[in-house]
């Protein structure tokens, strides 16, 4: 641990990878309280697999593979929107053949490009202390674009979020508001995608949120608690993975994955112990 | 002058068979009108043309003189208790400014206007003391009234309500009719209930619904009606505590 606060001074590619972590952060406390809330977790996976494609043709067409996956992810957010808005019963089938035929792309282009050399264990696994300037650029405009976004129409997404059919009733453009909200996620998906790739993104967008719902009274409060940890997780597991020389992207998914567990043991505990002093006070 | 809603001849079917067949209705503007039906009767579908959330197969149906979409704003929905995950994340004031969402600024916060529709709204249904809490923590019957203060809260001339027993215990139910009663001076209520015996002490009109309209009274639910409309003898329970106060409505 210490090795790596020390490195940190020096080593700027460490600089830029807590600086993404932290970007990255911003972004999944606050789409993935969304995503918790409104349980389209594995709609968010079938976009974050789907983006394989968008990347396995740009690379083909030798163009940056974080703006193939931008297009990739916009697209499957669109597509899966507006199949889930027409009928609720077959979205799940969808999203399930978005998932495979998305990668299957992906891995289909990728292996016809000139040179076949690209490191796919990047796409998929992320790696977090590659991430150059460029990339952080793109993740600060997304953080902007999704702060502001929420900023603006806090109370439209959540009331369209918490229950539709009201929102509909009151004016609300539904059906706008829901794209919007899918095609924000997506956007989010492409950040993550950087740090744990693109197969670990479901933990990074979810867990972070699932925590924070356990303590937060109000959607903003769970944002910003969901970020919080988030900073915390990428940051810790960044840390603990450096000395090591452990894949970042995977300790920073399990060092979440235990929080969860002991935050969800620990709430367990309190509550039945609550439970047994009401019994013996009665 | 037009009634407050109008059906002529509505008939709906979501593609297979009819739901509601040659549906006649009108209610008046200040009237309190119960549709009851067993399940699968319609009701719902009912209220949902009045909404304007679905068209007629056939037939008109107006609200306020105009197209149902077009009357929304001036229409309080309060939906079945199941319409939405009781853990979500918002308190009861939250929920209730959502009703605002139609007449407030597009962007950014609520205004203090809306704040203090809110307040008001919430004192009426008396979940003012609960208004920080998260609407998890509520009991059902608390859930019911914080879900009328978010309908009040849109001014309406016309409250709908779909189900609002459905979930909770007596005493919470008699509060909730309570309320309607309070509020029936001030505006045209239309509410929907499989819970016939319960209901028909409070409303003007009964209107029984079974794909058809079967009967349409302003008198007593007999036990000979509520037959024909289930299509087998059903056990009206009579709350007494309610007998020896006020009968039923005429």
């Amino acid at each position: 641990m210490t090795a790596f606060f020390a490195a940190l001074f020096e080593l700027e590619f460490l600089q830029r990878a807590l600086l993404g972590g932290a970007l990255a952060s911003v972004g999944c406390g606050i789409m993935g309280t969304y995503v918790v809330v409104k349980r389209i977790g594995y709609l968010a996976g079938g976009i974050a697999h789907a983006v394989l494609g968008g990347m396995g043709v740009a690379y083909y067409l030798d163009l940056n593979p974080m703006l193939g996956a931008i297009a990739a992810a916009v697209v499957a957010a669109l597509l899966v929107g507006w199949v889930n808005i027409g009928s609720r019963r077959n979205s799940d089938t969808v999203i399930g053949a978005l998932w495979a035929t998305g990668m299957a792309i992906g891995i289909l282009f990728i292996s016809r490009s000139p040179g076949y050399n690209v490191d796919l264990m990047s796409y998929l696994f992320g790696n977090i202390l590659m991430v150059s300037a460029g990339d952080l650029r793109i993740m600060v405009v997304l953080d902007v674009l999704v702060v502001v976004l929420v900023l603006l129409f806090y109370r439209q997404l959540i009331a369209v979020a918490f229950d539709q059919e009201f929102a509909r009733l009151r004016g609300v453009a539904v059906r706008f508001f829901e794209l919007l909200l899918l095609c924000v996620v997506a956007l989010t998906v492409v950040t993550l995608i950087q740090v744990v790739g693109l197969i670990l993104v479901i933990a990074l967008l979810t867990l972070p949120a699932a925590i924070a719902s356990q303590y937060a009274r109000s959607l903003a409060g769970m944002m910003v608690l969901a970020t919080g940890i988030g900073v915390v997780l990428t940051v810790g597991g960044l840390a603990l993975s450096y000395e090591p020389d452990l894949p970042a992207g995977a300790t920073i998914i399990l060092l979440a994955g235990l929080l969860y567990l002991v935050s969800t043991a620990a709430k367990n505990l309190v509550h039945r112990m609550r439970l047994r002093r009401l019994r013996q006070g009665a | 002058m037009t009634s407050d809603i109008e059906l002529d001849k509505v008939s709906f079917s979501y593609g297979g068979p009819l739901v509601l067949q040659d549906v006649t209705l009108a209610v008046e503007h200040g009237e309190f009108l119960g549709v009851v039906g067993p399940n699968g009767s319609g009701k719902t579908t009912l209220l949902r043309l009045i909404l304007g959330l679905l068209e007629p197969t056939s037939g008109e149906v107006r609200v306020l003189g105009s197209q149902p979409d077009e009357a929304r704003q001036a229409v309080g929905y309060v939906p079945q208790f199941v319409s939405f995950e009781r853990d979500f994340p918002i308190s009861v004031k939250e929920m209730v400014l959502q009703g605002r969402l139609g007449r407030t600024r597009l962007l950014g916060r609520y205004s203090k206007a809306d704040h203090a529709a809110a307040d008001r709204a919430m004192e009426q249904a008396h979940v003012e003391q609960v208004h920080n809490q998260p609407i998890g923590d509520l009991s059902g019957g608390q859930v019911q009234r914080a879900l009328v203060a978010r309908a009040l809260v849109t001014e309406p001339k016309i409250l709908v309500l779909d189900e609002p027993t459905s979930n909770i215990d007596l005493q919470a139910e008699d509060n909730i009719f309570n309320l309607l009663e309070q509020l029936r001076v001030s505006m045209t209520i239309v509410v929907v209930s499989h819970d016939i015996g319960f209901m028909t002490q409070y409303v003007s009109r009964v209107a029984c619904l079974n794909r058809t309209l079967v009967c349409h009274t302003t008198s007593e639910v007999t036990g000979q009606v509520v037959e024909e409309l289930y299509g087998a003898p059903v056990h009206m329970i009579q709350h007494p505590h309610k007998i020896s106060t006020s009968g039923p409505a005429k």
